[in-house]
């Protein structure tokens, strides 16, 4: 028994140092920097940045494009999820991978790719809408808004709560909602008093990730924001950082240390909140549970999913598809201004697959590290009572919720040899970057799935004889596999197209993908970035078909 | 289990195709291929004995050296093979990105005490400035600086110009007339052009920063309230700037006139106007800096681009040369042209206030 607990307190301190070494000893470098001016403590970074009328809007614009988007994105992701995973619906696995596509989109991409749809002037969308009603002189859709910016923020976010609740919805112990069906309850009933109820952990669990991942997104509000005059704290940080001096480095950190204390609020509401209550939902028993018929209501609900998943999967993709093929941007899509000589230059393109290959490592590298690291931390969090339990999980979340730009810049300081780990201009800074940012994704997947096993099943192993060790690896790994698969896949993909670090992080001898596809944008052309995106988003597809494949279905996003 | 594996065995192949795919060009015209040289790169060992990238031979300079640039990598990848041809034994590793993300790299490196640069090429003149001021730069006079026009530092040689770029207006020949095109900046606040236009943003652009400088200095910052008011928008960078103005989204564009002479000879319906009320112009500077490693590679490099072949490389590239024995990138109009009537930038001042102008323009134009 001795040996059994050694064992697990090993590998959760090597998860937990891992995690305090690459992410919060650079954070902390940094912050401690923007205390200091002159080489003495000081509070004037912060009271030159919090004084500033633009940074005291841009907390605003970023509370309010995050908490409205966390709404939406709840709002959506339930019927969906519920749709999805507990009912008859045809078509419902094509559905699933349709809906969360966006996902697998580098946002800054998507950004673009409605900014092609839905500018006022010359957007596709409104020039269809403008061809069939010809009273409309601009617009109607103004993507260059704050309702705009919300709009494609929920496109790219949601997938967080979507998968969080959809998992949950899948794992549910049906025993309940059976009982209240046989004591006459109708569907609508058990949807309220049981499943809602029941499902509440996740749904919290989602709509947090859905807001400490907007309030820390830069591609979307940058392009979409910018032409709107929306500043969020993102892009203010930013412009401090790219002013290029020490000095506003530290305001720019100074200025980070908002989203830092808005991810503690939020993390601390939902520990609080969880707090309340306790739940287990995955007992040892069989849980299939009973798929509710839809009767009348199936084709309607099938037409209005099939209208849901074209809005958000659909047409980004052919906007980015038909941008792909135009000769010149100058003429729009017309047949005689078609070519597929972007496609042929980007594919015969030695730097294409040499930085395709770049990302594929070390994304794999990180979301393997991620998910192993992950695991244990959530296990500790959720599966232990050991003092200080949950503090590991907030410290991912935290560096999950500082800015790219900003981790990006502690990397450098802490890794450039000065502390004795020289990674910086290697390939391995990109994993550590990759890493760091998004395990998060990977601790809130494997706790919530891990909330869900009922401690009856582990007792039993252990009192079977089994070690710390097999217990860990045959019965909860397999129990909450497909939950960690899934967060695999989560810190896989934006580790794969990621922007913001990849373009400080870079060296020659490690160029990523997401580097590739800005330069594309910035330097070549609207027409070859689309192609690589397009490129990128195939990739990932095939990646996750394959998942499914092989597990027979149980794994996918 | 078996599909798993076959899976991972997938995987397998198609990694090792990736590779195939990569090294079968073989072409190292990229700026960032050559992971297969053995020359240990520059950054590596900044404490150990560094006399290997020193030793200087018959055939010039050996060794590794580091730019951080912020050229457009096509220019890059034009003059990698003529840097290979001039310094047969010398390395040069290149890292690109925006001049505010050089600089913001360039910030985090000289906090860790490691500069990774050994050449520095970004847009901004301020910033060498700063640079010099900080004492970062080396002092070394080109054997080709006197053959150089422009702005460069006379006094400690720290920095000269390498490459001209101007801001200028740009307008989509699709929707607006020759003759009815706008003839100055001034023009742009004029309600004849309301919701037309789009300008980049000074904090995303080295160049953009300074056409915002000189266009406050010159009119105030009324002016840049009048544009906002005029409807004017920020577009981002100057390659989303560029698309904006080339789909016809925006009519008139405030932009690089290198971006315009690429697209338009790529046959999008743009065109430039020079305009009256002064183009504004930033000679880009390069400079080594002083804990460069190989310094005589440094020189050597400088020297080779301030040198009618690395300035002809510049014009390629739709930039114009700082050399007037070079001529004109193709389509624009010939630097002496514009330049009696440009506007005048005080780059001291500029390097102490960019943060302040940075600001400035965000608090104006970031509020409806």
């Amino acid at each position: 028994m001795r040996f059994n607990f050694d064992a697990k307190s090993v590998a959760i301190a090597l998860a937990v140092a891992v995690l305090l070494v690459f992410g919060i000893f650079p954070i902390a470098l940094l912050v401690i920097d923007a205390f200091i001016v002159d080489g003495h403590f000081s509070l004037d970074n912060f009271r030159e940045v919090y004084v500033n009328k633009s940074n005291l809007m841009a907390v605003w614009n970023t509370v309010k494009a995050s908490g409205l988007t966390m709404l939406f994105s709840t709002a959506i992701s339930f019927p969906l999820a519920w749709l999805v995973g507990r009912t008859d619906l045809p078509f419902k696995n094509v559905f699933r991978t349709l809906i969360i596509t966006p996902y697998m989109i580098p946002p800054f991409i998507g950004a673009f790719a409605w900014g092609y749809l839905a500018n006022p002037r010359i957007g596709y969308l409104n020039q269809w809408i403008r061809a069939v009603f010809p009273f409309f002189e601009q617009g109607p859709i103004n993507i260059y808004s704050m309702n705009g910016m919300v709009w494609v923020l929920v496109l790219f976010y949601f997938p967080f709560s979507f998968l969080s609740i959809s998992r949950a919805l899948e794992k549910m112990d049906p025993s309940l909602e059976e009982a209240a069906r046989i004591s006459g309850a109708g569907p609508l009933r058990v949807l309220r008093n049981i499943t809602i109820p029941l499902t509440a952990p996740a749904i919290a669990a989602g709509a947090l990730l859905v807001f400490v991942a907007v309030a820390s997104a830069f591609g979307i509000p940058s392009i979409i924001g910018g032409q709107a005059r929306i500043q969020v704290v993102t892009t203010r940080i930013i412009s401090y950082v790219y002013v290029g001096t020490t000095e506003a480095m530290h305001e720019a950190t100074a200025l980070a240390v908002v989203l830092l204390m808005l991810s503690i609020a939020v993390l601390w509401f939902s520990n609080w909140y969880l707090a309340k209550r306790e739940y287990f939902t995955l007992a040892g028993k069989s849980t299939r549970p009973t798929l509710v018929e839809l009767g009348p209501w199936k084709w309607p609900l099938v037409a209005v999913f099939a209208i849901v998943c074209f809005v958000f999967a659909i047409l980004p993709i052919m906007a980015l598809v038909m941008t792909s093929l135009v000769k010149t941007m100058g003429r729009g899509f017309a047949f005689d201004n078609l070519t597929l000589d972007v496609w042929r230059s980007v594919l015969a393109d030695d730097a294409t697959w040499r930085t395709l290959r770049t990302s594929l490592y070390s994304s794999v590298l990180a979301a393997t590290g991620g998910t192993l690291v992950g695991l244990l931390i959530a296990y500790l969090k959720v599966k232990t009572r050991m003092r200080f339990r949950t503090i590991p999980d907030f410290l991912a979340t935290f560096t999950n919720a500082t800015p790219g730009i900003v981790l990006a810049l502690g990397l450098i300081l802490a890794f450039s040899g000065k502390f004795g780990l020289n990674l910086y201009g290697t390939f391995w800074i990109l994993v550590v970057a990759y890493f760091v940012r998004h395990l998060s994704y990977a601790v809130r997947q494997a706790a919530a799935a891990l909330e869900q096993v009922h401690p009856s099943l582990e007792e039993a192993a252990l009192s079977s004889g089994a070690s710390w060790l097999r217990l860990f690896k045959d019965v909860t790994i397999p129990l909450v596999g497909p939950s960690v698969v899934g967060g695999w896949f989560l810190v896989f993909m934006p580790s794969f197209y990621e922007l913001t670090m990849s373009v400080l992080l870079y060296s020659s001898k490690a160029t990523p993908a997401g580097y590739h596809l800005y330069h594309l944008s910035s330097y070549a052309s609207p027409q070859s970035a689309a192609v690589l995106s397009v490129l990128i988003l195939i990739l990932v597809l095939i990646g996750n078909l394959l998942m499914r494949w092989a597990s027979r279905g149980r794994v996918s996003l | 289990m078996k599909r798993f594996a076959v899976v991972l065995s997938l995987l397998l192949v198609l990694s090792t195709a990736l590779a195939g795919c990569g090294g079968s060009s073989g072409s190292s015209s990229n700026p960032s291929s050559g992971s297969n040289t053995t020359t240990p790169p520059a950054t590596s060992g900044q404490s150990s004995g560094s006399t290997s990238g020193q030793t200087q031979t018959a055939s010039g300079p050996s060794g590794s050296i580091m730019i951080y640039t912020s050229i457009y990598p096509d220019i890059i990848n034009l003059v990698s093979p003529e840097l290979e041809k001039a310094f047969p034994n010398l390395k040069v590793e290149w890292f690109q990105g925006g001049t505010e993300q050089v600089t913001a790299k360039m910030a985090a490196e000289i906090e860790a005490g490691k500069i990774g640069a050994d050449l520095l090429m970004v847009a901004d003149p301020s910033y060498y400035v700063y640079l010099k001021n900080r004492d970062l730069l080396m002092s070394y006079k080109s054997e080709n600086f006197d053959a150089v026009a422009v702005d460069k530092d006379t006094e400690g040689y720290a920095y000269t110009g390498v490459r001209i770029s101007n801001v200028v207006i740009g307008y989509n020949t699709n929707l607006v007339k020759p003759e009815e095109a706008p003839k100055t900046f001034r023009e742009l606040t004029d309600p004849k052009w309301k919701d037309q236009v789009v300008i980049v943003d000074p904090t995303l652009s080295g160049t953009a920063l300074v056409s915002t400088y000189a266009l406050s200095e010159k009119y105030g910052w009324e002016y840049f309230e009048q544009l906002r008011d005029n409807g004017a928008v920020i577009g981002g960078g100057n390659s989303s700037t560029e698309t904006k103005l080339v789909t016809g989204e925006f009519k008139v564009a405030v932009i690089l006139e290198e971006n315009l002479l690429k697209v338009k000879d790529r046959g999008e319906p743009v065109d430039i106007v020079y305009p009256e009320d002064g183009v504004i112009i930033v000679p880009s500077p390069i400079g080594i800096l002083k804990t460069t490693q190989n310094a005589e590679a440094a020189k050597a490099v400088v020297d080779w681009w301030l040198s009618p072949e690395g300035q002809k490389a510049i014009v390629t590239g739709w930039m114009h040369s700082v050399r007037t024995d070079v001529e004109s990138p193709k389509g624009a109009q010939p630097l002496a042209s514009f330049a009696p009537g440009a506007m005048k930038v005080n780059w001291e001042d500029l390097a102490a206030r960019s943060g302040e102008v940075k600001d400035k323009f965000v608090e104006i134009m970031g509020t409806k």
